[in-house]
């Protein structure tokens, strides 16, 4: 699920076809762990990835994406023990959409998400899919209209990179509404508040929360004997993901001083490839604390309003960081970084206040 | 917690008090007492303080139970009865604390749910993986042979070890709790060990279909690893041993913060609750006056204690009469044992929280 930040416009009828592969890829991380991690280019639509955790006699499974039905077959191919635990790293629909589908290929599956999750779902992320299954088609089509015209969003002409990214995102919206709007909403069995810690044999599943991030529902899975983590979408790549209203970018930099304190050898991020270094996550951490501070930093000198203390919080090199030379990466770090993370910090800041 | 009760029964016996209706031993028997709608007790009639209760509370999606006992035939009994009662698997068991009572029958309960899954504390996951190689086998029936042998001794010789004669009313006592040992020795053979499988550390909400069930560790009582399950929709309290009738079962307890435990759980304001043993309650007033005992041990302890002291100094200073008549109502079998569950383990707790020389539990 992408957070929108762009009002659709055009309203056209879909005309790319559906995706020819399941859009991920197995990687095996070794000692039956297996991430299955998406392919796609980066774009403002995303599906997520998923953890595979085989065991002696079972299986869990980190999130629960649209790509939940092509996930189970290729985790048949894998093993055919059933999967006891899926867990939700949070609410939004790329990580719990899912469920059903799991839930009917292994009617045991006991669903774990962190406690609020469960009221998340019935307010704030059915507002989300409503929003969502309204203005997907519409932005796809304008995606569409963009590059018949050979222009970006921002009506410049378009890039080699712009229309790969362009074409993925109408794919992905494609494969959002063949899934979702009929897909049935499963609630979690398990709320855990601090976490639980599954036991087998001498492998321990730690799911744990840490502090709100991404949202205030984030838990994380990590293997301490393997040094493995899956971070749910408190680690997203190539630029975090961040809503307004979902995410609360000021706690943001010690929950993930808390996840870089495991020492983790390798990240599973949400969105993005495997990680085996915390530069990336260190880098996150560093992004948020800044704008943190420049929020804080703005307000003392007397920015009042949350587009004064836009004019004065500086992310262009935290852009050059996060987006390279990519006009791709700088659009997202434009939309899913600058306009969201700033206003979160704001609100979360002012909400102190009180 | 057998040693103990044979000791209380033997201690009855001298006494020249009729000990309550226990007296054949094996195959246990239960009694099922329907607690409210979908939970269900199973609670061991013979020797009804011996073997932790059992709880089922039956979902629309799944069955979880709470504690599975002390003896493998009956916990695959209690199993084989909750098929009959629903249809639904039971897929989870929360193991109260880590005392054998209480999760020895894991194994049976999986034998009929293949898909079961046990939970537990962190302390009480440690404490049952440690028990492992011990608790069943010749390890278990060497701790039972070693419990009995006085028994079989004044059985033989007709003379107790300071040499003076056994009267008819001991040694009819001892003869019935030798047998129990005899049947215990068998069910050593029976045992097979069932881990935990998912631990938390404080809070785990179970969604069953239709019924929630709440399993809260609220701090050190019984022992440092106490659970209890709250049924919020029905305001039922399942509290392993942390609460236990007809005298509270404080063998290597934290007093002091059990109370605080005990004051958690009031203010739950439950009004049906089913203790780690002894029968099915409907209103609060035993669960206060545990409380209130554990409050007045603790403030006594606390007022009396100088550094130095010893425990049996410490004891000589605490003063639980009131109570002991009040849990007893003169009854002598309960005053005996409330006089030595308290007078002594619960002093002794007390003794080390206050020293600062806490033994740790299990030795």
């Amino acid at each position: 699920m992408p957070i929108f930040a762009l009002a659709a416009a055009a309203a056209m009828t879909l005309a790319a076809p559906a995706p020819p592969a399941p859009g991920f890829k197995i990687e095996p991380l070794g000692g039956g762990i297996y991430a299955a991690v998406r392919t796609d280019p980066p774009g403002l639509m995303v599906d997520a990835n998923s953890l595979f955790i085989v065991n002696e006699a079972d299986v869990i499974v980190v999130d629960a994406p649209e790509a939940s039905a092509d996930m189970i077959a290729a985790l048949r191919k894998l093993t055919d023990k059933p999967v006891t635990y899926l867990v939700n790293t949070h609410w939004h629909d790329d990580h719990v959409i899912g469920n059903a589908a799991w839930r009917a290929a292994y009617p045991g599956v006991r669903i774990v998400a962190e406690a609020s999750l469960r009221a998340y779902m019935a307010s704030t992320g059915a507002a989300n899919r409503r929003h969502m299954i309204e203005g997907a088609p519409p932005f796809a089509a304008q995606m569409q209209a963009q590059m018949d015209q050979g222009k970006n969003l921002r009506g410049e002409p378009i890039t080699a990179e712009e229309r790969a990214s362009y074409t993925s995102d109408i794919a992905l919206v494609r494969r959002y509404m063949q899934v979702v709007p009929q897909a049935e909403t499963v609630l979690p069995d398990l709320d855990v508040e601090d976490g639980i810690v599954l036991l087998r044999g001498r492998r321990r599943i730690e799911i744990r929360y840490l502090g709100r991030g991404h949202t205030a529902a984030d838990l994380v899975v990590w293997l301490p004997m393997e040094r493995i983590v899956a971070t749910g979408d408190l680690v997203v790549w190539p630029v975090p993901l961040v809503g307004a209203d979902q995410s609360h970018v000021r706690d943001w930099p010690q929950t993930l001083d808390a996840l870089l304190a495991l020492s983790p050898a390798v990240f599973v991020p949400g969105h993005g490839p495997v990680l085996r270094s915390a530069d990336y996550p260190r880098a996150m951490r560093d992004l948020f604390a800044d704008i943190d501070t420049q929020v804080d930093a703005a307000r003392a000198a007397g920015a009042g309003t949350l587009q004064d203390v836009r004019k004065r919080v500086d992310l262009a090199a935290f852009r050059v960081r996060f987006g390279g030379d990519s006009k791709v990466r700088q659009f997202l770090f434009d939309n899913y970084v600058a306009a969201p993370a700033v206003e979160s910090a704001w609100r979360d800041s002012v909400v102190t206040d009180h | 917690m057998l040693g103990l009760i044979a000791f209380a029964a033997l201690a009855a016996a001298d006494a020249g008090i009729a000990t309550p209706p226990q007296k054949s031993w094996g195959p246990y028997t239960y009694d099922t007492v329907k607690v409210g709608d979908g939970v269900y007790a199973f609670i061991e009639t013979m020797h009804s303080i011996v073997s932790g209760n059992v709880i089922a509370v039956i979902g629309t999606r799944s069955i979880l139970v709470f504690d599975t006992g002390q003896h493998p035939p009956m916990a695959h009994a209690i199993a084989e009865d909750i098929k009959r009662l629903s249809d639904k698997p039971v897929r989870y068991i929360a193991v109260s604390h880590w005392h054998d009572d209480h999760w020895v029958g894991n194994a049976d309960f999986a034998a009929v749910y293949p898909d079961v899954q046990v939970l537990a504390h962190p302390f009480t996951a440690a404490q049952i993986a440690e028990r492992r190689a011990t608790f069943a086998g010749a390890p278990c029936k060497a701790l039972l042979e070693k419990q009995v042998k006085p028994m079989r001794d004044e059985l033989a010789s007709g003379k107790k070890a300071d040499g003076s004669p056994v009267s008819d009313e001991r040694r009819k006592a001892l003869a019935v709790e030798a047998a129990g040992f005899d049947e215990q020795e068998k069910e050593c053979d029976q045992m097979r060990f069932r881990g935990v499988d998912l631990t938390f550390e404080s809070k785990l909400a179970i969604d069953l279909g239709g019924r929630t069930v709440e399993l809260m560790h609220l701090g050190r009582g019984n022992t440092a690893g106490d659970i209890v399950a709250w049924l919020p929709e029905s305001k039922t309290l399942l509290t392993g041993d942390l609460l236990v009738h007809p005298f509270p079962f404080a063998t290597q307890s934290y007093i002091t913060e059990w109370a605080a435990v005990m004051h958690k759980l009031d203010a739950l304001d439950a009004t049906t609750i089913v203790p780690g043993h002894g029968p099915v309650m409907h209103d609060k007033r035993y669960l206060e006056d545990v409380a209130a005992l554990l409050d007045a041990l603790s403030a006594q302890a606390h007022a009396a204690y100088r550094p130095g002291m010893t425990a049996d100094e410490l004891r000589s200073k605490v003063d639980f009469s009131a109570f002991s008549d009040r849990f007893s109502h003169g009854e002598r079998f309960i005053k005996i044992n409330f006089d030595y569950m308290i007078g002594q383990p619960a002093i002794d707790r007390l003794w080390q929280e206050l020293s600062g020389q806490w033994k740790p539990e299990g030795e």
